[in-house]
């Protein structure tokens, strides 16, 4: 995984919480010293073990817990990789145009990184249908960034779960609708 | 043919998003740029280069780096390697 998530990672963690927050939580995942790099990669497992540590040190719901911190991710990758996002484009455009236009160059440059394969398919106007297929089973994070995705544009977004692998499905298929700008 | 005079103006503003406006003023000042400026114009590959080597002098390694990723993404940086390439050779002969 793209060293930049476990950077945002550590933010979304220490952000109003006491110095050596992000320290201790490292320390509970096995991961003590250790270091990310946003522009380099690191193994899935150890960011299994991060979340586990933030879900059982916060109590909350795993879902819950990449729910909002693909949230907070969002507007940091936009801002990192503001080369591969037309300045003309609003969520959906986002949201329809990130596996042939982000994660394809993603895994060129990176060939580490493998983001999920995505399926976007924009089935009318105000509408991207997406389909989730990664043994990380992380949806959950897909639909926080999609949701951080329009924050960061000042718009509002339905999102329905019409599948979930989490509720035995084959695949995760999330409609995502902008139903007005945000106030 | 990449516009890079576009990709540095959108840089700057990204950069204007994050940084504190002094340390995006320092490097504007180092460019050479009028006060108040979005970018240039226009740039070429070496003014490019130029730039990079301002964004990591006055904001940071760490900016310095995203911005070699996401100008060599644009298709800046490798016409730039191209360019050096070519300087190089011209000097040898």
């Amino acid at each position: 995984m793209h060293g930049s998530v476990f950077t945002q990672l550590e933010r979304y963690v220490v952000a109003g919480h006491p110095a050596g927050t992000w320290e201790a939580l490292l320390s509970r995942a096995g991961l003590r010293e250790r270091t990310y790099d946003p522009l380099d990669n690191y193994p899935d497992e150890e960011m299994t073990r991060l979340v586990d540590a933030v879900v059982e040190a916060s109590g909350a719901s795993r879902q819950g817990i990449l729910e909002d911190f693909g949230a907070a991710l969002a507007p940091a990758l936009l801002r990192m990789y503001w080369s591969l996002v037309d300045e003309s484009w609003r969520t959906l455009d986002v949201l329809e145009h990130t596996e042939a236009n982000i994660h394809r160059v993603v895994r060129l440059k990176h060939a580490r990184a493998a983001p999920p394969a995505l399926e976007m398919a924009r089935t009318r106007p105000g509408e991207v249908i997406l389909t989730y297929r990664s043994p990380r089973r992380l949806c959950a994070l897909a639909r926080g960034i999609a949701r951080g995705i329009a924050g960061h544009y000042g718009e509002r977004l339905e999102a329905e779960d019409l599948a979930c692998v989490h509720r035995g499905d084959a695949e995760c298929v999330i409609a995502f609708r902008v139903t007005e700008e945000a106030p | 043919m990449s516009d890079h005079g576009g990709h540095i103006r959108r840089h700057l503003r990204e950069l204007r998003e994050v940084f504190p406006a002094d340390r995006v003023d320092r490097l504007t000042a180092r460019l050479r740029l009028p006060q108040g400026s979005q970018g240039p114009e226009q740039a070429d590959l070496a003014y490019c280069l130029h730039y990079l080597e301002g964004v990591r002098f006055e904001i940071g390694e760490m900016a310095y780096r995203l911005a070699r990723v996401n100008f060599t993404l644009v298709g800046c940086l490798a016409v730039a390697a191209a360019y050096e390439q070519g300087v190089r050779q011209a000097a040898r002969s």
